[in-house]
């Protein structure tokens, strides 16, 4: 845990139901978030200079050219100032995202990030069952 | 999870750039809008599962099984009750054919009219172009 105060992350998860919820997690403790689908897609916002941040949240398994060791690699050697959390399960994840809220602009946690975990889990398994058909467009 | 006490109507924007999609979702965000962001129809897909979405802001041409139109469609078949809004720097009138009730704006775009727009469907659910300076498609 560092000292440093943290106001943006970006969240990279290639999951757009895990991606979603963390990033609202972030919202509420306060940080201004950044969503990217891909590892790709974080370097093409992190090297674009029009966005800042802080800390970078990345599932392991990230797709993308590089997968999330890769883009720590990345971080490392072109962006030494980034701090870089990497998660390799959902709870991991919403662990990391709990803990980045500890140095965040608020204090406190909104909610319990054992929630979000199993919220995640919930919604994963839904959609499972819910997937709309594409064979019924036009 | 419920984050907050009001109840914003929630926003799908689907996009594959990056740039384009986290700042219009930024604006949206700003305007008091929940958003969530794919960055594929078949993302897009995955949040209609397990959410109810009152309006869809989705670019035309994205790579993938599902395009922006394919997203339409199904939409229009199977969730009547989310609202659309298609986007694209170079759709023409044969690649928006079958489409004529969706509102369609032109990239590049202006946030605000596109937030005008948004606002306007999800209150009334129709909209009158002449307030929201969008064109409509043909």
């Amino acid at each position: 845990m560092t000292a440093a105060s943290l106001d943006s992350v970006l969240v990279v998860d290639s999951e757009v139901v895990v991606r979603a919820e963390i990033a609202a997690y972030l919202r509420d403790c306060g940080f201004l978030v950044i969503e990217a689908a891909t590892t790709d897609e974080a370097v093409t916002i992190l090297t674009d200079g029009r966005f800042t941040v802080d800390a970078v949240l990345c599932e392991a398994e990230a797709q993308g050219g590089r997968n999330g060791f890769g883009l720590a690699r990345w971080l490392r050697e072109t962006r030494p100032g980034i701090r870089m959390v990497l998660a390799g399960s959902i709870e991991k994840t919403a662990f990391a995202a709990s803990t980045l809220c500890e140095n965040g602009p608020h204090v406190a946690s909104p909610y319990d990030h054992a929630q979000v975990s199993e919220f995640i889990r919930r919604q994963l398994a839904a959609g499972r069952q819910n997937q709309p058909s594409p064979g019924h467009d036009a | 999870m419920r984050r907050r006490q009001d109840n914003p109507p929630t926003v799908l924007v689907v996009e594959d750039d990056v740039i384009v999609r986290i700042v219009i979702a930024d604006d949206l965000r700003l305007a008091g809008f929940e958003v969530i962001e794919a960055g594929s129809g078949s993302e897009a897909l995955g949040v209609l599962s397990i959410r109810a979405i009152d309006l869809i802001f989705s670019d035309v041409h994205m790579p993938g099984r599902i395009d922006g139109l394919a997203l339409a469609a199904i939409v229009m078949a199977q969730f009547a009750r989310t609202r659309l809004i298609l986007c694209s720097g170079n759709a023409d009138g044969h690649d928006l054919a079958g489409f004529s009730g969706v509102p369609f704006v032109h990239k590049p775009y202006r946030a605000e009219a596109v937030i005008a727009l948004a606002a306007l469907l999800v209150k009334d659910g129709d909209v009158d172009r002449s307030q929201s300076g969008l064109s409509a498609r043909r």
